[in-house]
């Protein structure tokens, strides 16, 4: 039995006719001799009737003060990849194909008991084993699990796998029924060099390393997500990144032993970014500084990008819609420090003082015990975004660096900071400067001939 | 095509390993003038490709930049660049901690976790990047181990934020 497994994105089941294509895939699978394993996401995107944030709205919607549990969260999520599976299976059914739909649980996922963002501890694949010895075709639900059986739990819980959680299933199931192939399919035919809306004739990639197609979704391109690369790149299942809607190759991820690579592999940018940067005294005091504004970070789980240290400042990026909840954390906080000659710190967040610092001011002014007072200012560089030049060891080449900013500034586009890996080089940008830098830099890697 | 298939799949979520690299420098640029940063850090970055020096850990200041190179690299890197008009500083004994934590950008928190913890076991930050399985970390040579132990406590915590 040579198993394959189809997974389909919420664009490829949104509509009968688009469903009617997924389905002559996985026809066109069976009848070429391999036992297809389907798995599904949700219907539709953003906004749809049954797309997931459409799900959690109507949770929100009954009381948006009061916050449902990540339990009844996971639930309510599950229904759209239940109902997308139950009309998948139907649609195969309709074409004169047996077809079983099934929940991530019954077709073994265990996952861990993180709702919201759970991880795959093991898959039984016996269910879906016995389906196929039925001769009909699993389909399976993307995006979800159960979770072990626990004293709480007596039967496990639903559980979600998190952003990308059905590429995750497809990988991970491909993985435990030993499959020769994964193909995720989507409404664009694989990788491309650049993100085509920025660059309209950006090529599709033939063939990517796993540690390539991680870093490039890690820099924003969607495509892929890292999970589903690191599991099939753990059990070396070849993965296929293709469209519902053309017969095109499409992108085949390979071990990095089978592929050269190439110079450059793509061009990304991802998020709507604000960088803060936060003046602070040298020497003992801003280690304390930076160790507070760190560790309430950290607790509020604030995702940070870009950071950058210098002896009299340190900085970050924070995403946009973070940002009122760092001010909220971050604005008008009092660091005393109280040893030797004792000073006090309050941090303010943008150039103009708020009513939050002033008022810290006032009360802290009147009270020797907090000694001096002292401002650690952080400024806001607000609509940024991140641009990445994704690369494997070309990077250690001299003279990339100015490759890359010397192509920018002929642009007259400025970089507000940078920062690198062993994979990659981000570069800090304006957000009206981002499709000029993207397009700007696939130019000068000659990326239109990638192949 | 029963139990055998059982498999363990994804790596746990949270720091999984610690590494210190030694043998780094780190170079300092400083006194460029603002209002033409941009044309003289790329004057400077052409000198140092010119020079045969790859560098990593670019960072941009108000008034400069600063580099990592190999330790060895760091005084012809200084070199280059002094001859060229800038002021430049090579600063040896830095060390790279690699902390591997797989789909780091999806643990909101760990990156700033992972800083507040090197900061506080008392080493100096110089310089931070990220890619999708780890961060890197850039201090000096003589406190990264400390800073490394301090991160190991968080190894197999599976929420380590």
């Amino acid at each position: 039995m040579q198993i394959k497994v189809l997974k389909f994105g919420g664009t490829s089941v949104a509509t009968a006719e688009s469903r009617q294509l997924a389905a002559h895939k996985v026809i066109s699978a069976k009848e070429a001799g391999f036992s297809p394993v389907v798995v599904v996401s949700a219907i539709g995107r953003q906004g749809a009737p049954y797309a997931t944030d459409t799900l959690m709205s109507l949770l929100h919607d009954v009381d948006p003060l009061v916050q449902p549990d990540a339990r009844e969260v996971d639930l309510m999520l599950c229904c759209g990849e239940i109902m997308s599976t139950c009309i998948f299976a139907q649609t195969l059914k309709s074409m004169g194909h047996a077809a079983s739909a099934m929940t991530g649980g019954q077709a073994g996922l265990v996952t861990d008991s993180t709702f919201g963002n759970a991880r795959i501890i093991e898959v039984l694949p016996d269910g879906v084993f016995s389906v196929l010895r039925q001769g009909k075709i699993p389909v399976v639900c993307g995006f979800q699990g159960r979770s072990k059986a626990s004293e709480n739990a007596v039967y496990g819980e639903i559980t979600t796998l998190g952003r990308g959680g059905s590429d995750t299933t497809a990988s991970a199931l491909g993985a435990a029924l030993g499959a020769v192939a994964v193909e995720i399919y989507s409404d664009v035919d694989g990788v491309k060099t650049s993100d085509p809306a920025m660059v309209p004739f950006a090529p599709t990639l033939g063939k990517m390393t796993y540690e390539e197609i991680a870093e490039i979704a890690h820099q924003g391109a969607k495509v892929v997500h890292p999970r589903a690369a690191e599991i099939a790149m753990k059990f070396g299942i070849p993965l296929h990144l293709k469209c519902t809607f053309t017969d095109e190759p499409g992108t085949e991820v390979v071990p990095r032993a089978n592929f050269p690579g190439r110079r450059v592999t793509g061009v990304t940018h991802t998020g709507k970014l604000v960088y803060l940067q936060f003046d602070a005294p040298f020497g003992a005091d801003k280690c304390v500084l930076e160790s507070k504004v760190y560790q309430l970070m950290a607790d509020y789980r604030i995702n940070l990008f870009m950071l950058n240290v210098h002896p009299n400042n340190f900085g970050f990026a924070v995403p946009r819609k973070q940002l009122p909840n760092v001010k909220e954390i971050l604005d008008g906080l009092v660091i005393p420090l109280l040893d030797g000659s004792p000073r006090t710190y309050i941090v303010q967040v943008g150039r103009a003082g708020s009513t939050e610092v002033a008022a810290q001011e006032r009360m802290l002014s009147g009270n020797t015990a907090f000694g001096e007072i002292r401002k650690c200012a952080a400024k806001l560089t607000e609509n940024c975004t991140m641009v990445s030049v994704i690369a494997h060891d070309y990077l250690n080449q001299p003279g990339i660096y100015e490759k890359v900013m010397g192509c920018l500034q002929k642009a007259s586009i400025h970089v507000l900071q940078s920062t690198d890996s062993p994979l990659s080089v981000s570069l800090l940008v304006s957000e009206t400067d981002c499709e000029r830098a993207v397009s700007t830099l696939h130019d000068e890697f000659e990326l239109a001939d990638a192949i | 095509m029963s139990a055998k298939h059982q498999t363990t799949f994804e790596t746990q979520r949270g720091i999984s390993s610690v590494e210190v690299s030694q043998g780094h420098s780190l170079v300092i640029v400083t006194s460029i003038p603002e209002a033409d940063s941009d044309e003289k850090r790329l004057f400077a970055l052409r000198r140092l490709a010119l020079a045969g020096l790859s560098i990593d850990f670019l960072k941009l200041s108000l008034d400069g930049f600063s580099f990592l190179v190999p330790e060895d690299d760091g005084t012809k890197a200084e070199e280059a660049l002094c001859a060229a008009g800038f002021t430049a500083k090579a600063v040896k004994n830095r060390a790279i901690i690699t902390v591997t934590a797989p789909n780091i950008r999806d643990e909101s928190g760990l990156v700033a976790r992972v800083a507040e913890i090197v900061v506080r076991s008392g080493a100096n930050i110089d310089s931070v990047g990220d890619m999708h399985s780890s961060v890197l970390l850039v201090v000096e040579a003589s406190l990264a181990e400390t800073a490394a132990k301090a991160l190991e406590t968080l190894i197999g915590k599976v929420d380590a934020v």
